[in-house]
C-alpha cells in the first residue's frame, strides 16, 4: 500500500511541476492560465494525500474560481488584443479547451460522488488523522477571530473588484 | 530504496520548493499580467505544500499549519480577484496588459 501512496505522491508532483512549467511556457495566455489551473489541482491532490481532505476541496473550489475569472478576461482580452488572430482554428481550440476543463471537473466530481478517490486514499494512506471535525473545531474555536477577519479581507477584495469593474469613467476623468 | 519509497516531511518540503521556484521564475520573467498572477497562484501553492506537510508529519489538536494554509488559499483567491481588477482598468488606459509598458500609476 505504501507503494501505490508513493507512486501517486510522484505522480502527482510530476504532473503539478509540469504544468506549472508549461503555464510559463506557453506562448498563448489562454493555454498557460488552462496549465497554471491543471497545476494548482494538482496541489489540491497533494493536500487531500496529506489527509486534508477540506483544504484540498476548497484549494480545488477557489482554484477553478479564480482561473474560471483569468480564463473569461483572458478570452475576452485576446479577442481585442487579437492574439489568436492568425489561428484559424481559435474557437475550436477555446471550445477544446472549456469542453476539457468541464469533463475534468465531471469526472472530479464523479470519482468523488462514487467514493473512487475516498477509497483509494483511505486504503493507501496514511498515519494521518486529521479529520474534518477536528479541523473545523480547531478553525472555528481556536482561530475563530482571524477566520472572521479573513473573511471580512475577502468580501472586500470581492467588493473592491465590482466597483473597480464598474467604474466606467476613469478615462473621462483622467483626461 | 527504502528513502525513495518512504515520503516523508522532506519530500513535500521539496516539491513545495520547486513549486515556489518555478512561480517565482514566471513573477520574474513574465511580462503578461494574467501570466504574473497564475505565477504567484503557483508560488502559494508551493507555500500551502509546505504548511500541510508540517502540520500533517507534526501532529498538533490546533492543526496550525493547515490552518494558516487556509488562509493562504483564501489570500491567493483575494490576490486573484485584486489583480484582474487592476489588469481591467489597466487594459482601459492602455489598451495591453504587458507589465514593462506600464510606466506611471496615477492616484
Amino acid at each position: 500500500m505504501e507503494i501505490i501512496y508513493t507512486i501517486s505522491f510522484y505522480i502527482i508532483v510530476i504532473l503539478a511541476l509540469l504544468f506549472a512549467i508549461a503555464s510559463l511556457l506557453c506562448k498563448k495566455t489562454l493555454y498557460s492560465v488552462i496549465s497554471g489551473f491543471v497545476s494548482l489541482v494538482m496541489t489540491g491532490f497533494l493536500l487531500i494525500s496529506l489527509g486534508f481532505s477540506y483544504l484540498g476541496a476548497v484549494q480545488i473550489a477557489l482554484s477553478c474560481a479564480s482561473s474560471t475569472i483569468l480564463l473569461i478576461f483572458t478570452v475576452l482580452f485576446i479577442k481585442n488584443n487579437n492574439e489568436l488572430k492568425h489561428n484559424k482554428n481559435n474557437i475550436i481550440n477555446i471550445f477544446l479547451s472549456v469542453t476539457g476543463i468541464i469533463i475534468l471537473l465531471l469526472t472530479l466530481i464523479a470519482s468523488l460522488r462514487s467514493g473512487f478517490l475516498y477509497e483509494i486514499f483511505n486504503s493507501v494512506l496514511l498515519p494521518f488523522t486529521v479529520t474534518n471535525n477536528s479541523f473545523s473545531e480547531s478553525l472555528f474555536i481556536n482561530y475563530g477571530a482571524s477566520f472572521i477577519f479573513a473573511s471580512l479581507a475577502f468580501l472586500s477584495a470581492v467588493l473592491g473588484f465590482g466597483v473597480i469593474l464598474a467604474d466606467k469613467d476613469v478615462k473621462g476623468e483622467d483626461e | 530504496m527504502t528513502e525513495i519509497i518512504t515520503i516523508s516531511v522532506s519530500h513535500y518540503i521539496i516539491a513545495g520548493l520547486l513549486l515556489f521556484l518555478t512561480g517565482l521564475l514566471g513573477t520574474v520573467i513574465s511580462k503578461n499580467l494574467f501570466r504574473i498572477l497564475i505565477s504567484l497562484s503557483i508560488m502559494f501553492s508551493g507555500i500551502i505544500v509546505n504548511f500541510a506537510a508540517f502540520s500533517a508529519y507534526n501532529y498538533s489538536e490546533l492543526h496550525t499549519g493547515g490552518i494558516f494554509a487556509l488562509f493562504i488559499i483564501i489570500l491567493s483567491a483575494l490576490q486573484t480577484a485584486v489583480g484582474v481588477a487592476f489588469a481591467v482598468n489597466i487594459f482601459k488606459f492602455k489598451d495591453n496588459i504587458k507589465s514593462d509598458e506600464i510606466g506611471e500609476i496615477r492616484g
